[in-house]
């Protein structure tokens, strides 16, 4: 077994909650900060047997907005582990929650990497979102982080998000590269249900984004990028060559990875476990020194197997046929070929050399290669 | 001489004028039930009856009525469907009896299916007792309601009992009316034996039940019955009648009397209504008149969401047949939804019931595909062929002409939508027959309006444009020739054979383009570019395309969203086996049955 280990700490606090957002976070409730870490603290303590002795060599402090709560609660989370000396850690910063002093205090904690929600650099958009920043504190938070030391910056974008129009995507973009960021995650929006842009899709105050539209917006991303060598490397991913996510990269490759926090996951031995996903449920159990977990799902070898050919296909570099074959026995060509046929009649598939990936279509209909091996 | 202590009476009525209610109040007045055992329309035993408050099974009740003259009086209520589809099925029942009561709402008035009842009642030569029901209601107008029974009708109605069904206002004053104003059965218990069928129904332990009236004569435990259309014989092995709260049995019937009897019978085809049972013992020479065969009037193919279901979808028709014996259907297959059946309505409502009957009481979903009449084809070799598929229709070049049938139809509706209605009628291809002020507010329009364009969505077309205030009745009285063509819709090149239909030329391009467009809407966007055309004969008529999709992509995964993206592509994948695939074509399930439900 690998001895590498990933570790996820999940902060679901957050100043306001986005349109769009259905993640697990809570915008009214500062007066549980306090009782969380300390519940936190103790999940991590009742864990010590599983990552004492491993190399943790990634820490991604997620959420919500880990930007929002005091740095001693992070830098507390931090000492918590014997981390390697070359670990990534992560944190997520939204701007406008953050000055140069904590930025500078998060790189004295040793963290080496900020991942920016920025979104978008449009005001107007910004302010369709429901997001608390614009575009000038977006621009000063990272010139911040950069003088406070951080090279290693991601900064989130979102397209085809109503009333967008690809120009002023164009000019997110273009902004990204002109402060020579090394990493960007562009994602398509997708809409939630039970969200304020859902109902507000719903009452036709927005009007739905235009399928067409969001697909040019990807093709211009990738090319966009490209050029200025930011490479795609997942199907939401790009950077810089050296700059990419080892964090993430750790769950297409399915390395094991522990999850702390409200509504967080891991996996452990082949077996996905999830914690609870309501505050108090997940505060009162620690309480009671019990591990938080509300489901677990040992996997079989089938799902195993569908697992690693799905996450392997998103990013560019596919699917190696040897190193499939080393872990399973089996030759996926001979298992697979009816669907590689048909995917790669289809256009949705190639090969190169001893690897299957999806092609530049591919990308954008990845669902209808991945349900055939679902 | 009569039989003085018998009347056998149906009440007639408008959809909703109170009917069922009436005839609740009647058998709890009369004690004949317990309180606290009834519920609300006890005659309308099945779910979908009591909820669109219509009567679908003819139902007989025995009643024992203590008048205020001391004497006691059997009365038999025989209820009657409440619809035109059924109104054979009503006649028979009216046939079965001497008097009728006529409910009419104090608010609303005479309405068609009123007139269509009475008149079927006078026809059949019952004396007709009128009842004004829901006068407690604010706008009630009782005399008014009177003096149009005597105008329209032309019966005597001045001392019609006004009554509240509901709130069992005045129900003794109908109690006495029935036995002063309807008649009593002739005695004819020394002639060969006569009974009249007007319902059958069939039942796990005692086979067919059939509910009959005596005509003549006496019926014993033990005779040898004859069914005197069907031929069929069978020995009576249970004999009785019906209380509200089950069955009585006896060891005789005598004319004038209604009954059950039970005799070991397996099909309910056996017992058709409006047949005449006689016995071997005393056998009579002929038939009761006005005996005849279920006339299928709507098809339509019925078949299972889940091709697997075939086999159940067979047994449940064949469940709901053992009670339904106008249910007809036989295989049909299809080449876009598979293995299914082609069944045969008497009318629209009769399909709709049976449609809801299967999803609801045996919870298999179903496609249905288009409705369609009976087309009588003349081919130019001179050969004369009926289509009621259009599937079946042949090639346009071997058609010397077409003809359908055509119903005649009165709609009675408030004068204000007079304009609404004919504009309608005109539209559905109506003939102009006559109109008829009925008073200051209501109007009766006659009109010639054919079959195919009654059964696409004419009742709800006839309802908004009245805001649900016009009724209709009809029937069907000829075929005529009429300018038909077949209506295809092709998908991707094909045509689909599910979504053909039989269309009159005047209407055929602006139907199908608008079901181009709605199959648009229905059908997801696919790999590639689909064109869906519609065409008569070889003649594309319209044209859409369902565009090929560009975006299917879960843009962000990680870990802890893996297991949720996980369940996502399963459904997706779930989602993929219910689609249909139609040549390289996808369609769901969803799209055969939106497209498939008529619009306007």
């Amino acid at each position: 077994m690998d001895n590498n280990l990933r570790i996820y700490i999940h902060v679901p606090f957050c100043k306001s909650k986005c349109n769009y957002c259905d993640f697990c976070s809570f915008a009214d409730k500062d007066y549980m900060i306090q009782p969380y870490f300390e519940a936190l603290t103790t999940e991590i303590g009742l864990y010590k047997n599983d990552y004492r002795g491993r190399r943790i060599d990634s820490i991604f402090i997620g959420g919500g907005t880990p930007s929002y709560v005091d740095t001693k609660y992070i830098q507390y989370l931090l000492s918590c582990f014997d981390i390697d000396r070359d670990a990534e850690i992560t944190i997520e910063v939204n701007p406008g929650t953050v000055d140069f002093h904590t930025l500078r205090a998060y790189r004295e904690m040793g963290i080496n990497r900020i991942s920016f929600g920025v979104q978008s650099f449009s005001d107007r958009m910004l302010m369709l979102m429901g997001r608390i920043h614009n575009r000038a504190t977006a621009i000063n938070n990272i010139h911040e982080s950069q003088v406070a030391g951080f090279e290693n910056i991601n900064v989130d974008l979102i397209f085809g998000y109503p009333d967008q129009s690809y120009e002023c995507y164009a000019e997110s973009l273009n902004v990204v590269k002109s402060l020579k960021i090394p990493h960007v995650s562009c994602y398509s929006l997708s809409i939630e249900e039970n969200t304020p842009l859902s109902g507000m899709l719903k009452k036709g105050l927005l009007q739905y984004p235009n399928e067409d539209l969001d697909r040019d917006m990807y093709a211009l991303t990738i090319d966009s990028l490209g050029k200025s060598g930011i490479y795609q490397y997942e199907i939401s991913n790009f950077a810089q060559p050296g700059y990419e996510c080892r964090h993430n990269i750790g769950y297409w490759i399915r390395d094991e990875y522990l999850g702390f926090g409200l509504n967080s996951h891991s996996l452990l031995n082949e077996c996905r476990y999830s914690n609870k996903n309501l505050l108090n449920d997940y505060i009162s159990i620690l309480n009671k020194c019990e591990k938080p977990v509300k489901e677990s799902n040992m996997l079989t070898d089938t799902e195993i197997i569908s697992e690693y050919i799905i996450l392997r296909l998103r990013m560019n570099r596919g699917l190696d046929i040897n190193d499939f074959k080393t872990r399973f026995s089996i030759d996926f060509e001979e298992r697979y070929g009816s669907q590689i046929d048909d995917l790669q009649n289809k256009g949705l598939l190639e090969k190169i050399i001893y690897s299957y990936r999806l092609t530049r279509k591919g990308m954008d209909l990845a669902n209808k290669v991945f349900v055939e091996f679902i | 001489m009569k039989k003085d202590n018998i009347r056998n009476f149906c009440i007639v009525a408008h959809i909703d004028h109170g009917k069922s209610t009436l005839a609740d109040r009647l058998i709890e007045k009369t004690g004949s039930m317990a309180v606290r055992d009834m519920q609300e329309q006890v005659l309308d035993d099945m779910d979908i009856e009591r909820e669109r408050g219509i009567t679908i099974k003819s139902h007989a009740i025995r009643m024992i009525y203590k008048a205020q003259s001391g004497k006691e009086y059997i009365f038999n209520l025989i209820d009657t469907p409440g619809h035109v589809d059924f109104s054979y099925e009503v006649s028979r029942s009216l046939a079965a009896c001497d008097g009728a009561i006529l409910v009419v709402d104090a608010v609303q008035g005479i309405e068609a299916q009123t007139l269509a009842n009475v008149y079927m009642a006078l026809d059949n030569g019952l004396e007709v007792l009128p009842v004004i029901n829901k006068i407690d209601l604010p706008a009630a107008r009782p005399q008014q309601i009177k003096d149009d029974i005597e105008n329209i009708i032309g019966i005597e109605a001045q001392h019609s009992p006004c009554i509240s069904a509901k709130n069992g206002v005045n129900i003794d004053e109908v109690l006495e009316k029935i036995v002063e104003c309807l008649p009593a059965p002739e005695n004819n218990d020394d002639q060969p034996f006569r009974a009249l069928i007007f319902d059958s129904k069939f039942d796990a332990y005692k086979g067919v039940i059939i509910y009959f009236r005596v005509m003549d004569g006496i019926l014993r435990l033990g005779d040898t019955i004859h069914m005197m259309n069907t031929g069929k014989e069978y020995e009576v092995i249970e004999l009785g009648y019906m209380k509200p709260d089950g069955f009585t049995q006896a060891n005789e019937l005598r004319s004038g009397e209604v009954g059950y009897i039970a005799a070991s019978i397996k099909n309910v085809e056996d017992t058709r209504v409006g047949d005449t049972i006689t016995t071997l013992e005393n056998m009579a020479l002929t038939a009761l008149p006005g005996y005849k065969e279920a006339v299928s009037m709507v098809y339509c193919g019925i078949y299972p969401a889940d091709g697997s279901k075939y086999n159940f979808l067979k047994d449940v028709l064949m469940k709901l047949k053992l009670n339904d014996a106008a249910l007809k259907f036989e295989p049909e297959t299809s080449a876009a939804l598979g293995f299914g059946f082609r069944c045969a309505f008497l009318g629209l409502l009769h399909m709709e019931i049976i449609q809801e009957r299967i999803e609801r009481e045996f919870d298999l979903e179903i496609i249905t595909t288009a409705p369609s009449v009976i087309y009588k084809i003349v081919k130019l070799n001179g050969n004369v062929i009926t289509v009621d598929n259009p599937t079946n229709m042949p090639p346009i070049g071997e058609i010397d002409y077409m003809e359908e049938p055509i119903a005649s139809a009165e709609i009675i509706v408030p004068t204000e939508y007079v304009g609404n209605i004919m504009e309608l009628c005109q539209d559905r291809r109506g003939t102009y027959k006559h109109i008829h002020y009925i008073d200051k507010t209501r109007t009766k329009l006659e009109y010639d309006i054919p079959l195919n364009e009654i059964i696409y969505d004419f009742f709800d077309a006839l309802k908004s444009r009245s805001k649900g205030y016009a009724s209709l009745d009809y029937e069907v009285n000829k075929y005529e020739r009429s300018k038909l063509v077949k209506l295809d819709i092709l998908l991707n090149l094909e045509v689909v054979d599910a979504l053909s239909f039989i269309v009159h030329e005047s209407k055929a391009y602006a139907r199908g383009r608008r079901l181009a467009e709605k199959l648009k809407d229905q059908i997801p966007r696919q790999m590639f570019e689909v064109p869906i055309q519609a065409a008569i004969g070889g003649k594309i008529i319209a044209r859409e395309t369902v565009k090929a999709y560009r975006k299917d992509v879960i843009a962000k995964c990680y870990g802890g969203d893996i297991s949720r993206k996980k369940k996502l592509l399963e459904k997706q994948k779930e989602g993929k086996k219910k689609m249909r695939k139609l040549g390289t074509v996808e369609v769901p399930q969803e799209a055969f049955m939106n497209v498939l439900k008529l619009d306007t």
